[in-house]
């Protein structure tokens, strides 16, 4: 089964996320609620799949992404965001992620996101 | 005093955002007595018999001039920050939650009571 | 206020509480100026963003309809108001909202605007304020129970 890192600040996320990944036959192997504790579960676990917020406290989710894609350029990320203008998604892509969605999600708008990656 | 906490009880809040190098809230909370005081200091001891919406306003300015002279302060510091437009939220049995990080509360005691400075920002 | 402020909140509030809670919002007034005062519901969030304009969007349910809008999101039964995580999903929700309406205004007009975290609070006889804004207020109703918002700008587009 595959298995996925989640990292978002928001306990809702992580609750409505996981159940649609549940759901789907992924398997959640860990949640990190900032992006600095997300490199660091990604070093332990390393996920199939990480799905990344951007606007977090310590470590912001592209700063996040760049670091692990500079020590694992092999890491499939999906950043999935509130905020998705141009900008924001321009410097999501140059930083690695493989897809960038926006916030709100349903079941299949993840499965066709992660089809595209694994 | 500093101490951690998440969540605001104080009958009056005024907060601030704050965006940029920085990102997060920052609330003063008093109790509406001491908010009526203030409010009445500020406009040159004029009497607020209740908080009403001038004096709301004059809280609200006071949020907003505090952070904003903060932010000029962190910009000295090559920080740079913009606030957002202050907030004030006047009520009773109040619950108010800043957002999911902790929080640093420094209380400052004046004359007029206690002001809380909740300092919510992600660092 | 300019409606090609106004309108992207109304639309993705609509849009965003059906796509995550299921809820349709049966009726939406126009706009009506607000007075920077408003006199809440019982449920606010309040999310504020600044750019090369600043504003907020403030979402007022009433208990009932933030209780059951909580619990679809959490999957709870009988959620409690005053708890950190259950207010949390309304503060979440109020910023995929306002995320979703920055998004679209800063791709089509440029504006850069970025969010400071939300807020979200519940009490009694609660009155919100917000100075050196301009603002609307819109009156919302769905089957579990009523909402409003206000949008509030500092600054505008150019015309």
């Amino acid at each position: 089964m595959k298995r996925i890192l989640i990292v978002d600040d928001s306990p809702m996320i992580h609750n409505l996320l996981r159940k649609t990944l549940e759901r789907n036959g992924y398997e959640v192997c860990a949640d990190a609620t900032n992006g600095r504790e997300g490199v660091e579960l990604f070093e332990k676990h390393r996920p199939d799949l990480v799905f990344m917020d951007i606007t977090m406290p310590v470590m912001d989710g592209i700063e996040a992404v760049k670091t692990i894609k500079a020590k694992y350029p092999e890491a499939k990320i999906i950043m999935l965001t509130a905020m998705g203008d141009d900008e924001i998604m321009t410097q999501a892509l140059e930083a690695g992620v493989e897809v960038f969605l926006k916030k709100p999600f349903d079941d299949y708008k993840i499965i066709s996101a992660i089809a595209k990656v694994i | 005093m500093l101490k951690e906490e998440m969540v605001i009880e104080r009958d009056v809040t005024a907060f601030v955002g704050v965006v940029g190098d920085l990102r997060g809230n920052i609330a003063y909370c008093f109790t509406a007595e001491t908010a009526r005081k203030l409010a009445s200091a500020m406009m040159m001891g004029m009497p607020v018999p209740e908080l009403d919406e001038m004096s709301r306003s004059a809280i609200a300015e006071l949020a907003n001039v505090i952070t904003g002279n903060a932010a000029s302060l962190l910009a000295e510091e090559q920080v740079k920050v913009d606030i957002t437009p202050p907030s004030m939220i006047v009520g009773k049995d109040i619950y108010l939650v800043l957002s999911s990080v902790r929080t640093l509360i420094v209380t400052f005691e004046t004359p007029v009571g206690s002001i809380e400075v909740h300092i919510c920002l992600e660092v | 206020m300019d409606s090609r402020l106004v309108t992207p909140y109304i639309e993705s509030t609509v849009q965003i509480i059906r796509q995550m809670t299921g809820i349709e919002v049966t009726e939406i007034s126009e706009p009506m100026p607000g007075s920077g005062e408003i006199s809440a519901y019982g449920v606010t969030s309040v999310i504020a963003f600044a750019g090369t304009i600043k504003g907020r969007l403030l979402i007022d349910f009433q208990p009932e309809l933030a209780v059951h809008i909580i619990k679809n999101l959490m999957r709870e039964e009988n959620p409690v108001l005053r708890d950190r995580l259950m207010l949390g999903c309304i503060a979440e929700m109020n910023n995929i909202i306002a995320g979703d309406a920055n998004t679209l205004l800063n791709n089509e007009y440029g504006l850069g605007l970025r969010l400071a975290p939300p807020m979200v609070v519940t009490g009694k006889n609660m009155m919100l304020a917000s100075s050196k804004v301009d603002s609307v207020t819109v009156l919302g109703r769905t089957d579990y129970g009523d909402f409003k918002l206000n949008i509030a700008f500092q600054g505008g587009l150019p015309s």
